[in-house]
């Protein structure tokens, strides 16, 4: 299927650096994807995120023990960051099969870009003469 | 030591590729001089500490106890495991953009975009080698050519960036040294006074040795640890302190004391970017798609809040919905050829939009060449970008006011003279010319920049930047003032104060391709200087192409403290001079400020202020009148100056520039109010000189205050002086760019008449 363009959902700076994307309704979906499936889908992101980097007892816990074994242990053990980002794309695709792909779009996981934007593929929708 | 490649964190097989690209690239050239400082560290710290263990630790371990040799094995092993962390890890390396992500941005997106954090305004700078806006805290390395996020510094020791991701490692690298040098300092010292009578052993010789280096390391170490322990406290980065961001600011990003050490030292190892396994999309996105549904309601409730956008969106939708079998029955509107938001689409934006919105002016916007090529960032003009971080990047205007600078790049200076009232100017007013009256192009930018890239306005570019960026001094005392993307710019631009964005970059190389070098000489052998104009050094730093230009036209207008003739320019002239004062104030504090300018511009700087100097809190002034107020109170103001044909020799080099000056012209409407005068010309070049990242060390306050001067041409057409009060602190705009044509009245002064009847006086 074409693609008919893409739109980049930007991060949201507001609270600082922490990762967290806008969840302002991009005006190319209005058409494509109701609004609050959409932000529904970036707010579990951004939980998610929040989640990751999140400065509880166990990221502190897993720094102690990195420090001890010489940082040995990261040719082991998966970080806490990369186990949430691992849990993110696989909602990602989960996603994708059941909400974006019907509709004709597609959400790409934004640790691709960087963490700096969301990318969602539209796909040209031949089936009706929407004239794109 | 390679640096930047592999990365130890468990994610897999790491990639080394020195350049962030999915594809292979090409290799870097060795450069074996990168590798002398981490070598000679390596060897020096290992080297020590072998010799220490080998013949110190033996005899310590014997006479005192087995725990001293153990206690500096483990701090050893700990400054080992840091420093090839620090050395090894990639330190948050962006990948490069791909290329659908930033087609929005071809030549019409603003050089900066601004967020809000925490209710700082916060400049995001365009990359043009990597091809995104990069995020705060975010910079570029010039050493490994990449972006690299929460950029602290490029340590040579290590011969890596330091960033997010080893910021920790090196923190602990320089603790755990520290510790380690005074270990073997002091044991070394205990060993030597234990053998004071047998000093002449091999084994005291090469603890005596060890002593040496130990001593000799431990003061740059033991202050660079101190300092970074100040920096974590402070939740800043080296970046953000060597270049004064946070002086006399607030620093959006610290969290507390506590937390910041916290985050620093707690959080958990942040995520690779490069060499990522790149996931097989499995998803099969296959027509027919789902639709949303659409109420009657919500469909006339899209009519009356989005206009077109809704419109647009409604005309597909509603055949869609016909043959859906969607409740409307309503007959689809005729889809409407012109958008009003230039993030629905790309293709038609710039005449409609122009006509039809009152886009918040982007002042600054990148002037973006076909290819990429590299780290090279031509720069025009810059647009202040508008606040909309998440919609489309540049408003239309910004982007037509670009297309349209593209095109008059090369235009000769007889098609200056033209001075075509823009037909095609639509929408917020003027297309930034500076007419008696302070008449701005307000916010409509859009509007007038067909008229520019009819060539007519080129000249604006010489505008002070400080009249664009002065867009809410301007925009209060600018009578002229309609639109209200002016409006909605000057809010930006005075939010903006607090924070002043890096600039550690190169500056944009200057553009042979312009004409600027060609058209400038032309300006400077014709123009006319208006005795009195306040020139805004234009170093700092600053490197705009046409700073030279710019700053040969400073130092060819002297700076004549007189009181400006027309009354209306009155305004104008405090404000530049404001400019100044704050712009040479930091010279004076910087050299390093004074470095740059000195590097842009063969004048210097501190001679020309001349003016007494007020404390204009430029920064800090947000929508109020400076620009009336602080030109009664001060007395250099521009002298009295009889109309004189605007620089064209200015516009023209500056064509290419000339759509972003149009753009700040148009929003630094109020400079030009403020002024009352012709301020826009000076207003679209100071806003170029402002757009260049200016040396920081200014700590932004200055600088801000600088730019902010640059609006408000006075109102006699001769004096275009733009003092923009604008308090954005957002530019690190270098007061240079406010002295867009203060020069101490020379011998040959040149005028030149642009757009709208401003005048130029350029001194030869």
């Amino acid at each position: 299927t074409p693609v008919s363009s893409k739109v980049f959902i930007q991060r949201d700076y507001s609270s600082g650096t922490i990762c967290r994307f806008q969840t302002k309704f991009p005006s190319e979906l209005e058409s494509r994807i109701d609004k609050q499936q959409f932000e529904e889908t970036i707010q579990t992101l951004n939980n998610l995120y929040a989640e990751a980097e999140k400065l509880g007892g166990k990221s502190y816990l897993e720094g102690c023990l990195a420090c001890l074994t010489a940082y040995t242990i990261f040719l082991c053990m998966e970080t806490h960051y990369e186990k949430v980002l691992k849990k993110i794309a696989r909602y990602i695709k989960d996603q994708n099969e059941k909400t974006y792909a019907p509709r004709g779009l597609l959400l790409t996981d934004p640790i691709e870009r960087g963490l700096r934007v969301v990318e969602i593929t539209i796909f040209e929708d031949r089936s009706i003469g929407s004239g794109r | 030591m390679p640096g930047g490649g592999s990365s130890k964190s468990g994610g897999g097989g790491p990639s080394s590729s020195p350049l962030p690209h999915a594809v292979a690239p090409p290799s870097r050239p060795l450069r074996p001089s990168r590798y002398v400082p981490v070598s000679a560290a390596t060897f020096f710290l290992v080297g020590s500490t072998t010799l220490f263990f080998c013949f110190t630790c033996p005899w310590l371990s014997e006479h005192f106890s087995v725990a001293v040799p153990i206690y500096n094995g483990v701090i050893f092993l700990f400054v080992l495991a840091n420093f090839c962390m620090a050395t090894f890890m990639d330190p948050g390396i962006f990948p490069r953009a791909e290329e659908d992500e930033d087609k929005e941005d071809d030549f019409r997106a603003p050089l900066y975009k601004t967020v809000e954090i925490r209710g700082i305004q916060v400049r995001m700078k365009w990359c043009s080698t990597c091809r995104f806006y990069r995020p705060p805290r975010c910079s570029h390395c010039s050493v490994c050519d990449n972006c690299v996020e929460d950029f602290d510094h490029h340590c040579p020791w290590v011969n890596n960036c330091i960033g997010r991701r080893n910021y920790r490692y090196f923190f602990l690298f320089l603790l755990s040294l520290t510790a380690h040098i005074m270990a073997v300092f002091g044991f070394g010292l205990l060993f030597i006074l234990y053998h004071r009578q047998s000093i002449d052993r091999l084994h005291a010789i090469v603890t005596l040795a060890v002593m040496c280096v130990a001593g000799l390391f431990f003061i740059p170490v033991a202050g660079l640890t101190g300092f970074h322990i100040v920096l974590v406290a402070r939740g800043r980065t080296t970046n953000e302190q060597v270049t004064g961001k946070f002086r006399g600011g607030v620093n959006p990003f610290t969290n507390g004391c506590w937390k910041n050490v916290s985050h620093v030292l707690c959080s958990s190892q942040a995520p690779r970017y490069l060499g990522r396994k790149k996931r097989v999309q499995s998803v099969c996105v296959q027509p027919p798609f789902l639709r949303p549904q659409l109420t009657e309601a919500q469909l006339a409730a899209k009519i009356l809040d989005n206009g077109i956008q809704g419109d647009l969106h409604r005309s597909k939708s509603s055949l869609e919905m016909m043959e859906s079998q969607s409740c409307d029955a309503e007959p689809p509107p005729p889809p409407k050829p012109e958008l009003r938001y230039p993030g629905l689409s790309r293709g038609n934006t710039e005449e409609s939009s122009l006509l039809n919105k009152a886009p918040p002016t982007p002042t600054m916007y990148k002037y973006r060449p076909t290819y990429s090529p590299g780290k090279n960032h031509t720069a025009l003009t810059h647009a202040y970008a508008n606040q909309s971080v998440g919609s489309a990047r540049d408003s239309s205007s910004t982007s037509s006011l670009l297309q349209a600078s593209q095109q008059p790049g090369f235009r000769s200076q007889p098609s200056l003279d033209g001075r075509d009232t823009p037909s095609d100017r639509g929408g917020g007013g003027g297309g930034g010319e500076r007419r008696e009256g302070g008449r701005e192009g307000g916010g409509g930018g859009g509007g007038g920049i067909p008229g520019y890239s009819l060539g007519g306005r080129s000249y604006p570019s010489f505008s002070d930047p400080t009249v664009l960026s002065g867009g809410a001094a301007s925009r209060s005392s600018s009578s002229t003032h309609t639109s209200a993307g002016v409006a909605h710019v000057s809010e930006a631009t005075t939010t903006s104060a607090s924070y002043k964005s890096l600039a550690n970059q190169t500056p944009p190389p200057h553009h042979p391709s312009r004409n600027g070098s060609l058209s400038y000489d032309s300006l400077l052998a014709a123009p006319e200087v208006s005795p009195g104009r306040s020139r805004t050094s234009a170093g700092g730093g600053y490197n705009s192409p046409f700073l030279s230009a710019q700053q040969k036209e400073a130092d060819l207008h002297s700076q004549a403290p007189s009181s400006s003739a027309p009354p209306p320019s009155s305004s104008a002239p405090p404000p530049p001079h404001h400019h100044h004062h704050h712009h040479h104030h930091h010279h004076s504090s910087s050299h390093h400020h004074h470095h740059h300018s000195s590097s842009s511009s063969s004048t210097s700087r501190p001679p020309r202020f001349s003016a007494p100097h007020h404390a204009y809190p430029y920064r800090t002034r947000s929508t109020d009148v400076p620009l009336g107020s602080s030109s009664s109170s001060v007395s250099t103001t521009h002298p009295p100056r009889s109309p004189h044909p605007p620089p064209l020799g200015k516009s023209l080099s500056y064509s290419s520039a000339a759509a972003a000056e149009m753009q700040y012209r148009l929003v630094r409407k109020a400079s030009a109010s403020a002024g009352g005068g012709g301020g826009g010309i000076q207003a679209p070049k100071d806003e170029l000189i402002q757009m260049k990242p200016l040396s920081r060390t200014n700590g932004g306050q200055p600088l801000s205050s600088s730019s902010s001067t640059s609006c408000s041409a006075p109102s006699s057409p001769s004096h275009p002086i733009s003092v923009s009060t604008r308090p954005g602190a957002a530019y690190p705009s270098p007061a240079s760019a406010q002295s867009p044509a203060h020069k101490p009245q020379g011998g040959g002064v040149k005028k030149v008449t642009g757009v709208g009847g401003t005048t130029y006086e350029i001194s030869v």
